[in-house]
């Protein structure tokens, strides 16, 4: 299962979710599992942070380097200095923050609809056999269309502003959040929920008490996954419709021959999507400390 | 779910059980005949007595006690609980199972609340929480997690959660048997002082000959006949004295190179 091409992080946090958990079915044989759950969350101090620092440190100082002391031209690796002059430039024209929050707006907007969408879905999936047998094939044939095949469609119904966009967006989020608390609140353990049947609880109250809190850590890691979708699937919308945004700014500065301005565009891109995954990434640390 | 709420403090009246030629056949693989793991369970067993099922591992020990819990349903026979019939998970009863079950995601203190009686009010229940952390002596561990606890105390945590029920039949599938030696016996101990504290019936399945000596008034034992499936009631033993008992006793071992011979193990007893 891979919906990512943005980095490592998300992508590893179903299985350390999943040991996370594991205690749970666990609990009570003669290991108490100690100190398991704290594998998989790292405590981020300045050492951290440094260790961190010192590949971008070194990508850097390569790119420098080579734009500087070797003959490759400016219109195909601009120095660092042309890049930063690139979104100063823009910057001054009052694209810049436009193009950002624009993005920004389109990310979050899509990711909010996606993700509810995708909880309800895998709620309704992952609770109920019926809806299982019933949806689960089709939503995993519309999962298996690849998110480019939607855009022309989209087009044609939606029109070329913001819904499209969005729409495609909130297909990209729905997905990641969708199979992995299907998946999950199927598989909450079946001694957990059967001692709370034991001790009275009715199917309200055992989703509340039992079957929620125990899929809490994946719920958070489907979210997780659906945010860097999200920039995935804005990127591609961006890409092929748009006046504006960092997409835009991709296909239009390639139409125009400037690299500087792309580079600034992925820079920006990586920037935005690590920062707003370390923002999930902190509201996670705080849930799974409640809820494991 | 109709569960009567008393006083949380006041512990309900030991109740009887009755297993009227209770089975309980599961269906097969596809293309083959149905299994059948118990047939003809006839055993009467009075208010606050304790009763060990003893019988090899897969004899179908933990499938009767799902049966009186009302957590599955027999498919021949019935069984009453003080005379009445016994409802999906019967809120009179209580089980504590071979795994703590606890929830990861809660205290001790609010896992034992898990156990409480439907519409217990929340100063009863605190305090009925607070006296069963005593009882099981777990007062200082109240505020950890069930990852921060031992195997011994998760299981500890899991029987107070069974009393706080307040049940008339309390049901214990194997508790100690993921256990080490030595805190088996800690918990059987514990055991006899609850029992004497809140007398409630007791079923007890075990696969330990000495874990049902120690604690049983009556031994059941399950077994098959060779010449037809099911388990039934091969034996039933009454152990005397009274409990706690020298674990060292003649008589004890006497009954103990019995059930062994029972269970086609060899004693090497002395007679």
């Amino acid at each position: 299962m891979s919906f990512d091409e943005r980095g490592g992080a998300p992508v590893l946090r179903p299985s350390t979710t999943t040991e996370g958990r594991s205690p749970a079915s666990r609990n009570g044989r003669k290991d108490p599992a100690q100190g398991a759950p704290a594998r998989g969350r790292r405590r981020i101090n300045g050492a951290t942070l440094l260790l961190g620092a010192v590949v971008p440190a070194l990508l850097l100082t390569i790119w420098l380097f080579a734009s500087e002391a070797t003959a490759i031209p400016d219109y195909l690796l601009p120095s660092p200095a042309q890049v930063v002059g690139a979104g100063v430039e823009l910057a001054n024209q009052g694209l810049l923050g436009t193009y950002i929050l624009i993005s920004l707006q389109r990310v979050l907007t899509g990711f909010a609809i996606g993700a509810s969408i995708g909880l309800a879905l895998g709620a309704l999936v992952g609770l109920s056999g019926l809806a299982d047998r019933m949806l689960a094939p089709t939503l995993g044939a519309i999962r298996a269309v690849p998110s480019l095949a939607w855009l022309p469609l989209l087009t044609v119904f939606l029109g070329i502003f913001e819904t499209p966009k969005i729409t495609l967006i909130a297909i990209g989020a729905a997905f990641p959040v969708y199979t992995t608390v299907s998946a999950a609140l199927r598989h909450v353990d079946p001694h957990l929920v059967e001692a709370g049947r034991a001790f009275g609880l009715g199917r309200l109250a055992l989703l509340t008490t039992v079957q929620l809190p125990a899929v809490v850590p994946s719920v958070i890691s489907g979210l997780r996954l659906a945010l860097a979708q999200a920039w995935l699937f804005l990127v591609a919308a961006e890409l092929l419709a748009s006046s504006m945004g960092l997409g835009f700014l991709l296909t239009d500065s390639a139409n125009n021959g400037r690299t500087d301005r792309i580079f600034l565009a992925i820079l920006l891109l990586a920037i935005l999507g690590k920062t707003s995954d370390a923002l999930v990434g902190l509201g996670e640390r705080a849930l799974l400390k409640r809820w494991s | 779910m109709t569960s009567i709420a008393p006083a949380p403090t006041q512990t309900t009246p030991a109740l009887p059980v009755s297993l009227n030629g209770v089975g309980r056949a599961f269906p097969g693989a596809p293309g083959e005949p149905e299994r059948l793991v118990l047939r003809d369970v006839e055993l009467k067993i009075a208010p606050g007595e304790i009763v060990a099922l003893l019988g090899p591992s897969g004899c179908g020990k933990s499938t009767l006690l799902r049966q009186i819990s009302g957590l599955d349903r027999p498919t021949a026979g019935s069984l009453t609980i003080d005379g009445t019939r016994i409802a999906a998970a019967d809120q009179r009863c209580a089980v504590a199972f071979q795994e703590p079950r606890l929830l990861p995601w809660r205290t001790v203190a609010r896992n034992i609340e898990l156990g409480l009686p439907r519409g217990t009010d929340r100063a009863a229940g605190r305090a009925r929480v607070a006296e069963l952390l005593d009882l099981v002596q777990l007062t200082h561990a109240a505020d950890l997690k069930p990852r921060q606890i031992s195997g011994g105390m998760a299981q500890r945590v899991s029987l107070a959660r069974a009393l706080a029920r307040n049940p008339g039949v309390l049901l214990l599938d194997e508790p100690f048997g993921a256990l080490d030696a030595l805190t088996r016996l800690t918990m059987q101990d514990l055991l006899v002082d609850i029992h004497r504290a809140e007398p409630a019936t007791i079923v007890l399945v075990t696969h330990d000959v000495d874990e049902a000596l120690a604690l049983a008034d009556r031994i059941v034992l399950l077994g098959t006949r060779f010449d037809r499936p099911g388990a039934t009631i091969s034996r039933i033993l009454e152990v005397p004295g009274k409990r706690p008992r020298d674990r060292a006793s003649t008589v004890l071992a006497r009954l103990r190179a019995q059930l062994l011979d029972a269970l086609g193990v060899p004693s090497h007893h002395d007679r």
